[in-house]
């Protein structure tokens, strides 16, 4: 859907995730907003009964890449940020079967081929993470070279892309 | 299209480093320089030497040596070549923290990808099993500085930039070159020479989106930049509107040995690496 962020006040300043961060929301006017999503992942969860909403900006895909690193930030990593995020959620009265999933990034460089394909891996262990906890991927813009940012607005449980000179949600 | 010669030697506009870094930049560049020579340079420049010994404890902070109280004493424990990147990267740090409106980068923006690309130099190297090569850190920490001479030097309009980058789908050097006859490669490199820089840098500078032009003594080194620069974006460290709109040299992955294993573990580092420099960078907020 293209459209514009028509209901982003300027005067409410969204909540940032940063790269390697997650947070989980229970105000029903919160925003919640990750910048510079390249290869990294950004995941949004919402669950509209419990008004509770999460995101999460993942940079790598495995915490085997340093699993102590794993336990002190559990973000860093597509695996266990996702269980992080999750665990947060259902801390605050989520429900499995009503969070809607949605997921944007992992994108790539403008060749194909070559070793930096961390994007790639982003998303193939999202939707691993994801068919193990039984959630579905509910929508996504993943891929591409473009940049990202990602909103989600709990007063309609919406996740919007802004990407160069467009804003759509997904 | 063809080079503008008026247009490109707006470089020539750059303002000069500050007179305490360009002297201390011509000590330590001197083979025959005597320790007493800098100090006596840093001793009328407290900021300098402030944001110096700060940058020197961050990048080497698992090195026993950073325990020392004052820039002097360090500087009598690393060698020149060390010395002068952080004298350097000290002498630049205002100006690359600086936002660039036309690349879409916010305060710090270019700052942070500077001092992520200049990690990731010395991390990858480590990775790939390959001795750290002189001036390093500030290869990678200079590589992109023709942004920034791009934006306040020359004044250049970015929008046939981006236009072209998001209709083709071209990578930003080959953009920039189609509608300036250069890229901010080439201007980085030339700026860097005008202030004295050693040639390794310049070089790595000008060879960081296509470095098979590197002169074959100083490839290894082009590189590494080349590899760590495409890391600090896939990561979305200071990055801006072009986005991963950039080619990458499979040449340089196959010259280096890098593999997906290195790359995750280079990202990884430089987000650590990141955390341990942000008094550095907050110092300066």
């Amino acid at each position: 859907m293209m459209s514009t962020i028509h209901f982003l006040d300027p005067s409410r300043a969204p909540v940032s995730v940063g790269i390697s961060d997650f947070k989980v929301v229970n105000q029903p006017g919160a925003i919640l907003a990750t910048h510079s999503l390249g290869s990294c992942l950004g995941v949004t969860a919402f669950d509209a009964e419990a008004m509770v909403g999460g995101m999460l900006h993942c940079l790598l895909p495995d915490s085997k890449t340093s699993p102590d690193r794993a336990r002190q930030r559990p973000a860093m990593f597509v695996d266990t940020g996702i269980e992080a995020l999750l665990n947060a959620m259902y801390e605050q009265g989520a429900q499995r079967r009503r969070i809607v999933i949605k997921l944007a990034g992992a994108g790539q460089f403008l060749d194909k081929q070559g070793h930096f394909r961390i994007g790639d891996k982003n998303y193939a262990a999202a939707r691993k993470s994801l068919w193990k906890s039984n959630l579905l991927i509910r929508g996504e813009d993943c891929g591409g070279s473009k940049p990202r940012t990602m909103y989600l607005f709990m007063a309609t449980g919406e996740t919007w892309i802004r990407s160069m000179s467009e804003e759509y949600s997904i | 299209m063809n080079q503008s010669p008026e247009l490109f030697n707006r470089i020539d506009d750059a303002p000069p480093l500050s007179e305490a870094a360009a002297g201390l930049i011509e000590v330590l560049c001197d083979d025959d320089m005597e320790a007493g020579e800098a100090a006596s340079l840093l001793a009328g420049h407290p900021e300098l030497a402030d944001s110096m010994f700060h940058l020197a404890r961050a990048i080497h902070a698992d090195d026993p040596r950073v325990e020392s109280e004052s820039i002097l004493n360090l500087m009598n424990q690393f060698s020149p070549s060390v010395c002068l990147e952080w004298a350097a990267a000290g002498a630049m740090r205002d100006w690359l923290a600086q936002p660039l409106r036309g690349f879409g980068m916010a305060k710090n923006d270019l700052l942070v990808h500077s001092l992520a690309t200049g990690l990731g130099v010395e991390y990858v190297a480590r990775e790939c099993g390959l001795p750290r090569p002189p001036l390093a850190f500030l290869s990678g920490f200079t590589h992109d500085v023709g942004l920034w001479i791009g934006e306040f030097v020359m004044h250049l309009d970015f929008t046939p930039v981006f236009d072209l980058i998001h209709k083709q789908g071209i990578a930003v050097d080959e953009a920039e070159r189609f509608v300036w006859g250069f890229d901010h490669s080439q201007t980085g490199a030339r700026a860097l020479s005008r202030w004295g820089f050693p040639v390794a840098v310049c070089e790595a500078a000008r060879a960081h989106h296509q470095p098979g032009l590197a002169p074959e003594n100083l490839k290894t080194l082009a590189d590494l930049v080349h590899v760590a620069d495409a890391l600090s974006r896939m990561a979305g460290i200071g990055s801006g509107r072009e986005g991963l709109s950039f080619h990458t040299s499979s040449d340089s992955e196959k010259r280096l040995g890098f593999t997906t294993h290195h790359a995750e573990m280079a990202v990884f580092r430089m987000h650590d690496g990141l955390e341990k420099l942000s008094g550095w960078l907050n110092a300066n907020a």
